[in-house]
This record gives structure tokens, sequence and C-alpha cells, in this order.
């Protein structure tokens, strides 16, 4: 009988511990969510999800202070030559894979000749075009060889690059590797996986060799959720601890005792790229006329709740060393607007809508990716604009994939709200360049392109500085594409988060060994 | 046997012509996966990824790969996770088997009694408040039971999880995967439960108003117990058929409540590959789902002719 | 006890409701001026007040005309998604009853095979691969939703088929296919009503839930779904957003689902 109650009394308490709330508090764990399943491998990485983790999984030679500048990490020291053209890195020594092998110049060389291989499925090559070769001095020493002197290299290094075991991918392709990219990565950093369940969740544990500060948090999981609405209530159901959210979500979650929101610039610009290749938008005055003719401060505080900083120019203004806060911050001036859209030859008759000599009327097709509801709310917030000065602005909301592979990336499309994240550098190339790839809006202006040319080539950051001002003043007249906002990050953090830098989440989760949680 | 074999047939050919449907569809469609779709892509990159998937080649070579593979087992490699499909799907079918076969489960023992004691006691309290229940669990959009759920039951007062299917990085064990399922099972149910508890109740009725039942309850207890298991017979055929239904409508809306509270499934993944146009991972679950689907009516004709051997020799 | 005449009497109450929910639809945003697509970004989700009777959605619209011009599209698509079924399945089930055996098998498998994939699965991948317009969404829902109005129609004609007066008919020189339209059609008529009323709720919640993914009426267009499922995100701090669409969707399926119960009990006599 005594057994048998012992037995019931065991039950009990079992029941009763597993039914007493939540998760709230508790584990000396940081849980953070995902949209998908993640790829870990920082080469082939292809979404956001995948790039946040392996940022916690993987090191790089060098990583991101608070000032965006790049510190050593793997790498502790390098040197560069008077031509910019090779840059010699000495490593960290005593450094250990997760799974207890010695980490060397080997594995660098190897992970950056499947960066720059074109057949690899590597996402990052566009980013190391400029990397010749990469060559193995010693053990601990690794030299780069680069096409051309290239100021953001190091930048680049910090920002996507984790460097992979050498020893996992001896004789297959790291495409063909799916218990690596799955359930069973090898890195270096603070954290290792401990268990992946698919399309559940993937719990990292604290990496005990690790060679930084040993980290305070005993795990650190990455969740999977797939819906932001479903996010934001498992963070307020405590089952969660950083949440990054839509200005839609601020209402609910600022009323949350529990929850704080942090608001960190990023190295964004989201804008309206007016394909210059259609004749409207051709003439700079039209893009000047346009740049008057929209009141950003209005998205700003509606749209965003204040979430974003206004523009001037495409340079996001977190990257303050290069960006020279005394020009003008663009006005809301539709009249002046119309006066300059009258110049260009558009003139309104009693409708009010704007068209030309011939009678063609001022209207095109503004494309949005779907889901969204910020950037649908802006291209509204755009659009009414617009039709104020008397343009007629049709939105079109598209599927992301569809809308960057089937009208961007040809250049068939009028105009499309759309964003660049950018390294922490100031580097925009291969944006606004005439002929690049990536310039999508068909952009041309010969001073831009010298400027641009040359702020990439020079790494003398004093000169850098004002190749980057002069391309700032030179937007002022002729604007490539129409700045909306340098949006900032929003996170909703839960209060027991300790020592989370004051950085972007993927900028953040680089010094995941900071990060403690109050229990 | 005849009747089996012959039902096999008829299933092998579904299942083809579910293979076949799904290839043309997703390749019909314009613009291409999502792993494709990065502003950042030259085009030289553009041409490396398209021909490591494959994508390159004709269509009907692609059609020829694809059933070769299917005839041998394989279901192709999905473009958004670089994972071989049947691992995908073999990774979640459980989970969606546990939430659906809950459901599924729940709504049964829900439905059949409270069907039979509306039947019996017809325009009584329980069959008008039931009945009213039923009818607006069938009008409320499934998203919006299922946040509200959460608000209700995870936040507001705190007695469940507000989603996925265990407590990340805790012990587990079945006590934790329980607590997790209740809600989403509960919702996915409301649905199933209301639509069968309406066929129980007018198929049950009708087999209560067979002459021999009012003969049996005139002629005392023994007869009754015969006539009542009569009466559950005749009153579950229609109900088997409803099932039979009721499991593709599962795992459809399996999707919405597997993507509200974050539970690892099958009908997530599916709605993901198709909105990330990961062509054979789509057309991979596609054919898998059918293809248990079909299967599944195969065991419900075999239960039939196991109920009402009649039926085997109308056919 | 359910009777013929308070079977009547619910279908009456149900269609009252489905002709009012139509008629504000049709005719409210002609009589209600205030135009729903105007964004008020600073009177973002506002209470009811002067100009906004019901107050203004998470942009500064209208609630109210939004309601109104959402029911528009909202009923439209269900009707239309319906309409296309019926046909489809009139005519499918029609070629499979009344043709040959051969004819009669390739329709079936081809009905089993479309019945096998979750409709959902279907109209998603459908959707998402070939794009979100109205057309494509009223084309998508009513190409899922026609087989069981397919299966009735075939059952319906091949039973009606053996019955002798048709033999009789026959061997009197009678045209098979007039006979068979003049008998069939009439005798299959409250089935298909019955069904197609049904159709109707099923292809509105389908709207809704095709909102919550993202491929449902697009913004700005309004809808009772994609109002329904934009007000989520607002759920803890203005619930009331989400009240609305919700209702309304609520109150129309409920309403269709009655009719429909009662047009069944009508049809079938009861003995």
């Amino acid at each position: 009988m005594r057994k048998f109650s012992g037995l019931f009394a065991q039950v009990a308490i079992a029941a009763t511990m597993a039914c007493a709330g939540g998760d709230g508090h508790g584990p000396n764990a940081l849980r953070i969510p995902l949209i998908n399943d993640p790829i870990l491998n920082p080469v082939l990485a292809p979404d956001i999800g995948s790039v946040l983790i392996n940022k916690v999984i993987f090191s790089a030679l060098v990583r991101p202070d608070e000032q965006l500048h790049p510190v050593p990490d793997l790498a502790t020291s390098w040197t560069t030559s008077e031509d910019g053209l090779e840059y010699t890195f000495s490593l960290r020594p005593g450094v250990k894979w997760h799974d207890g092998e010695p980490f060397t110049a080997n594995d660098v060389k190897f992970t950056f000749d499947q960066v720059i291989d074109v057949k690899s499925g590597s996402r990052l090559r566009s980013d190391f075009a400029a990397v010749a070769g990469v060559d193995v001095i010693d053990s601990l020493t690794v030299r780069f060889r680069l096409k051309a002197p290239f100021a953001p290299f190091l930048a680049l290094l910090g920002y996507n690059a984790g460097i992979l075991p050498a020893h996992k991918f001896r004789d297959r392709k790291l495409t063909d590797a799916t218990d690596f990219s799955r359930s069973a990565p090898v890195g270096t950093g603070p954290f290792r996986v401990a268990n992946a369940a698919a399309g559940s969740a993937i719990v990292l544990e604290r990496n005990p060799a690790y060679y930084g500060p040993t980290p305070d948090l005993d795990q650190l999981i990455f969740r999977i959720v797939p819906d932001v609405n479903a996010q934001v209530a498992q963070l307020l159901a405590g089952e969660l601890d950083i949440v990054p959210i839509e200005p839609a979500n601020l209402p609910s979650v600022e009323r949350a005792k529990s929850v704080t929101v942090v608001r960190n610039p990023i190295v964004q610009h989201v804008y309206v790229g007016f394909n210059q290749s259609r004749p409207f938008f051709k003439p700079p005055l039209v893009r000047q006329a346009l740049d008057l003719a929209v009141n950003r401060k209005a998205i700003v505080d509606g749209v965003l709740k204040g979430a974003a900083d206004l523009p001037r120019g495409t340079i996001p203004m977190v990257l303050s060393e290069f960006f020279d806060a005394s020009l003008p911050a663009p006005g809301y001036d539709p009249d002046s607007a119309r006066t300059l859209l009258g110049r260009s030859g558009w003139s309104a008759d009693d409708g009010q809508m704007l068209h030309d000599a011939r009678g063609k009327p001022f209207a095109f097709t503004l494309l949005v990716d779907k889901g969204n509801p910020t950037r649908e709310q802006a291209a509204l917030a755009v659009q009414q604009d617009l039709r104020r000065v008397g343009i007629d602005a049709s939105i079109e909301t598209l599927e992301f994939a569809t809308l960057v592979r089937d009208r961007v990336l040809p250049g068939a499309y009028d105009a499309v709200l759309i964003w660049w994240t950018t390294p922490p550098d100031p580097d925009q190339f291969s944006f606004y360049t005439t002929g690049q790839d990536n310039n999508h809006v068909r952009y041309s202006n010969a001073r831009v392109d010298s400027l641009l040319a040359a702020g990439r080539a020079t790494l003398d950051v004093a000169h850098r500085r004002e190749l980057y001002n002069a391309f700032q003043r030179e937007e002022l007249s002729d604007p490539p594409v129409l700045v909306l906002f340098y949006p900032r990050e929003l996170l909703a953090v839960s209060r027991r988060v300790k020592g989370l830098p004051s950085l972007g989440l993927r900028d953040a989760l680089r010094h995941a060994e900071q990060i403690s949680v109050r229990r | 046997m005849t009747f089996l074999i012959r039902r096999l047939v008829h299933a092998i050919t579904v299942v083809f012509v579910v293979c076949t449907a799904t290839f043309v569809l997703v390749h019909l469609a314009p613009g291409g996966p999502a792993v494709l779709a990065d502003p950042k892509l030259s085009l030289e990159e553009q041409a490396a990824i398209e021909q490591r998937l494959g994508l390159d080649r004709p269509v009907s070579v692609q059609y020829g790969i694809w059933m070769s593979r299917v005839a041998r087992g394989d279901l192709g490699e999905s473009f958004l996770y670089e994972v071989p499909n049947r691992r995908a799907i073999g990774e979640r079918l459980p989970n969606t088997a546990l939430l659906a076969g809950t459901a599924l489960v729940l709504s049964v023992l829900l439905a059949v009694p409270l069907g039979l004691w509306s039947a019996m006691r017809r325009g009584g309290l329980v069959d008008r408040a039931v009945s009213g229940l039923a009818f607006v669990a069938m009008a409320v959009p499934t998203f919006w039971l299922a946040i509200g759920a959460i608000f209700t039951f995870a936040i507001a007062l705190p007695l469940f999880p507000a989603g996925g299917a265990t407590t990340a990085g805790g012990a587990g064990g079945w006590m934790d995967m329980l607590r997790h399922l209740v809600m989403p099972a509960l919702v996915l149910a409301a649905v199933t439960t209301a639509e069968l508890l309406r066929y129980m109740r007018s198929s049950a009725q009708t087999a209560l108003q067979q002459p021999f039942v009012r003969v049996a309850r005139a002629k005392g207890l023994r007869e009754r117990a015969v006539a009542w298991r009569h009466v559950l017979r005749t009153a579950l055929i229609p109900v088997v058929t409803a099932l039979g239904i009721q499991v593709p409508r599962l795992v459809g809306g399996a999707a919405i409540t597997e993507t509200v509270f974050a539970w690892p499934g099958l009908g997530r993944l599916g709605v993901q590959a198709a909105l990330g146009r990961d062509y054979p991972l789509v057309m991979a679950i596609t054919l898998f789902v059918s293809a248990a689907v079909v299967i599944v009516n195969l065991l419900m004709d075999l239960a039939y002719v196991w109920i009402d051997p009649r039926i085997r020799l109308e056919s | 006890m359910i009777t013929r005449d308070s079977s009547r009497r619910r279908a009456a109450m149900a269609g009252a409701m489905i002709a009012i929910l139509a008629l504000a639809a049709v005719v409210g945003p002609v009589l209600y001026q205030t135009d729903p697509n105007v964004l008020d970004l600073s009177n973002a989700a506002a209470r009811p007040g002067t100009g906004h009777p019901l107050g203004t959605d998470e942009s500064g619209r209208d609630i109210l005309g939004r309601l109104l011009a959402g029911g528009r599209v909202s009923l439209a698509v269900g009707f239309a998604a319906v309409a296309c079924s019926g046909v489809l399945g009139l005519s499918l089930g029609a070629l499979a009853g009344l043709g040959g055996r051969r004819l009669d098998a390739l329709v079936m498998r081809f009905t089993d095979a479309m019945m096998a994939i979750p409709a959902l699965f279907l109209i998603i991948t459908t959707l998402a691969l070939f794009g979100t317009s109205v057309a494509g969404l009223v084309f998508a829902i009513g190409a899922t939703s026609w087989m069981g109005l397919a299966r009735l129609v075939r059952a319906e004609l091949l039973s009606i088929r053996e019955q002798t007066f048709v033999e009789a008919a026959r061997a009197l020189g009678a045209q098979p296919f007039a006979l068979l339209t003049r008998h069939a059609f009439p005798h299959l008529l409250p089935s298909v009503l019955v069904n197609v009323t049904f159709g109707v709720g099923t292809a509105i919640l389908m709207e809704s839930a095709l909102s919550f993914i993202g491929l449902g009426i697009q913004p700005p267009s309004a809808s009772w779904g994609n109002m329904l499922t934009n007000a989520q995100s607002y759920l803890y701090s203005s619930p009331w957003l989400a009240v609305y669409p919700g209702l309304l969707i609520l109150i129309t399926v409920v309403s269709v689902n009655v009719l429909g119960d009662a047009l069944r009990d009508a049809a079938e006599p009861r003995s």
C-alpha cells in the first residue's frame, strides 16, 4: 500500500510540475524565433534566419564592435600591403573546433576557396568578388590576394563570412553535407549545437572550450515560429526572449510589463527606385521633384511609429564616420515639386493630374513586396502623396521572389519600393555605378561613378570620408533613388535579458557570450 | 478478392494522376523558385544555381526524371532546405499525424455520443445548444480561433503554452508534449466535430425511426440491446464516409493551425514550400499526402465491407 | 420537433439575413460616401467618432466603409466561386453520368485524384504559382470544390438512367438526351441547390484563410478576410478591429449554413 501511495505521490508531483505555468522564469537560456529551418552553413545560408544562427555557431576572422568597426575575432592582427592588394592575418592560437580538432589557416583557405567558387553554391561570392586567392603561409598565418584595392574587405570579413572546418568536407561538396547543414554543424563559436529538431527548434549549448570569455548562458535556443503574431504571443507568454517586430506590433508589445522595446539603427536604406530607363524618370529634375513630393516625416511617424531616421542620401546615418550630418534632410514641399515638374514639361489641367505636352498622363505602377504591412502602408502613403502633386501611381503587390526575379533584376518595372541591407561599410559601388549588376534602377552619373570607384579603392579613412561626403552632396541634385527612411530594427526584448549589445540583432549575436538572463 | 484488387488498381491510377497533375501545375507557373530571388545575385550566379538544381533542362526531361524518381521512392531534393524530400517529410510526418490523429479521435469521441443524444431527444436543450455551437464552429475562420485561443488560454490565463510541440531545451517527455497538443488539437477538431456531429445526428435519426426499433422497444430489454447495436452500425456508415472526406480537410486545416501554433508539421511545410516555390518539395508533399489519403480511403472501403457486407455486392 | 413549418421558418430567416447582407454590400458603398481607401496615419485605430461611425483601422481608414466594400468583394468572391464550381461540377458530373463507361471511369479517376489532394494545398499551390487576382482567386476556389457536386450529379443521373420509364420512353423512340434533361435536371435541382448554398460559406471561409497566408484579396482592396488578418497584429491593443469583420463572416456563413440545412430538410421528405 505504501509503495503504491508513494508512486501516486510521485506521479502527482510530476503532473503538478508539468502543469505549473509556462517556461516563464527559469531556464538559463535565451530563446529567439526563426521563421524557417535554417541552413547551418554560413557560405550557403540564403536567408536572414540562417544568418542569425550561424553568427553564433561560427566565428569569423573579425567581428564588428559597437561602433561597427572590425575588431579581432579568429584573427588577432593583420597587416595590409602598400598597394592594398594583400592582407596578411595572424590567427589566434589554441582555438578548437566544436569537435575538438584544432583550427588552422587551412580552414580559412578552404572556406574562401569555396566562397569564390561559383559552383559551390556559395551565397557570398558577390561580396568577395575582389578576392583573387588565399594562401596558407603557416598554420597560423594566412594571406589574401585581391584583384584590386578593396576598402570594404575587412568589414565584409566580419559580416557573414563564418569560417568552415576543412576536415568535415574532405571528400564531399558543401551542398551534399546534409547532416552538417541540418543538425550537426561544427564551428568555433561560443555555442555549439546540442540538438536540432526539424521544424521545431535548434538548441545550442555553451561551448566550454570557447577561446573568448566563457558564455554565461547554458543554452541559446532558436525556435521555429513561422508567424510573426505567434512569435509575439509566445514572447508575451514568456516562451521567447527576443523577437524582431514590425511597427504594427508596437501597441500590443508596449503594454506588456515583462517586455521592453529596443530600437537600434541598422545599416539599411529603404527607398523607392525609379527605373531610369523609362523616359519619365530620366531627368534629374523630375527625381528632385519626386523627392520633394513625398512626406517622409508622416510616413516615419505614422507607418513606422517613429522607428526610423529621416534620410539624407543613400548612405545610412549609422555609418557616422562617413555620413555628413550637416546636409539638410529633404523637405516636404509639394508646391516646389509641382514647379519642378512643370519645368520638366509636365502640366496639370483642372483635373489636377499631370500630363505632358502630348497629353500623356504621368502614370506608372509602383511595385512592393507582399506580406509586409509596413512597406505596403508606406507604398500607399507614397501613392497618396504623389496623387497630391498630380502623379497617378497605382500599386501592385507581388511576392518577393517574383518581384525580384521577374521584375527588378531584368529591369521590367516602373518603380519599386525596396531596400538594401549592406555590411557596415559605405561602399555602394555595385548599386549606383553605371552598368553594374545591382544597379537595377539604371542610374548613370559620371561624377558618381568616379566617386564610388575611388571610395571603394581608397583605404585611407579620411580620404574615403571626403569622397562619400561628395557623393552624398551629388545625390541632392541627382538622386539615384528616393530614399524614404533609414529603418531602425525593432526588437521586443524580455526584461530578463541582460548584456545585449546595442546593435542590430545580427551583429549583437556576434557577441553572444556577453548575453545573460536574470533567473 | 476481386473487389480488393479493383480498388488497389483504382488507387494506383489516382496516385499516378496526382503525380502528373502536380508536375504540370508546378511547371506551368511563371516565375521561379525563391532561392533565385536575391537582388544581389549576378547573372553568372543565377545560371550556376539553375544548373545545380536541374532547372535548365527541358520540361519533358524533368518530367521523366520526376516520374522515374517516384517509381524508385525517391521524392527529390528541396531547393530551400537542401535536404532529400523524403527526409524533410519523414521528420514532420509524425507531428502532423499526432495532431491530425488526435483531432480526429477527439471529434469522433465528441460527435458520436452528442449526435446520438441529439437524435434521441430531438428539439431538447442539448440538441439545440449543440446544434447552435456546431453552426458557429463551422463558421469561424480557423486562424482566428487559433489566435483567439492563444490569447485567452496562454496569455490572459497562462494555462497552456503558446506554441511549439515541446518546451525547447527542456527535458521533454510525453506530459510536456500533451500540454502543447491540447489547444491545437481542439482548434483543429472544432470544424470536424461540428460536421461529424450533423452527420451523426441525421443518420442516427434515420436509424432510430426504423420499424424494428419501435418493435424492439415494445418487446423489452434484450431486444433493445440488439436493436442498439444495429442502430449504431447503421448510423455509423455515413459517418465513416464523412470521415473519409475529413482526412484531406484535416491535413489542409492543419496547415493553418500548425502555422499559428508553430507546430512542426507537414501542412505548414507544404504552405512554406508553395510560397517559396520549392518545386520538388511541393510536388513531394502533394504526392505524399494524396497517396496517404488514397490509402486511408482504401482502408475505409474495407471497413465498409466489414460493417455491411451488402455493399460489396452492390459495387 | 423539426417540422416542415419550422424548417421553412428557419430558411426564411437565414435567407433574409443573407439578403440584407447582400443588399448592404451592393447598395452600401453607393449610399455611404466615405472613401474606404484613404489613409490617415495620424488617426489609426481610432474609436468611433466624427466621420467614422465605427472608428478607423490600423492605417486610419474608415472601418464602416471598408466593411461595406469588403463585403462586396467577399460575397462576390463567394458567389462567383460557387458558380464556377457549380458549372464545373454539373458538366463533369453530367459527362460521367450520361457518357459511356469509359468516359465515366476517366472522369471519376480524375475526380478522385482531385479529392485526394487537400483543397487548401491545391489552392495555395495554384495561387502561389500563378499569382493572385480576383479572377484567379475565384477560379482557384471554384476549381477545387466541384468534386462533391460532380459525384452527386453523376450518381443521380446513373440511377435515373436505370429507371423503367426511361427505358420505356427510349423504346418508344424518344431522344434519350432530351428526356434526361427534362426529367433529370429538375430532380437534381434540390441537391445542387443545397450543395451550392453550403459552397458559398466554404468559399468565404477559404478566402479568409488565404488572406491569412497572404494569398487572398490583395491590399489596398478590402475584403473581410484580409481585414481580419490585418487585425491580428492588433489583437492585444485594439481587439475590436478583429471583431467587426470576424462577426460579419460568422453571421454570413452561419446564415448560409442554416439556409442550406433548411433547404436540405425541405428537400428530403420525412416519413
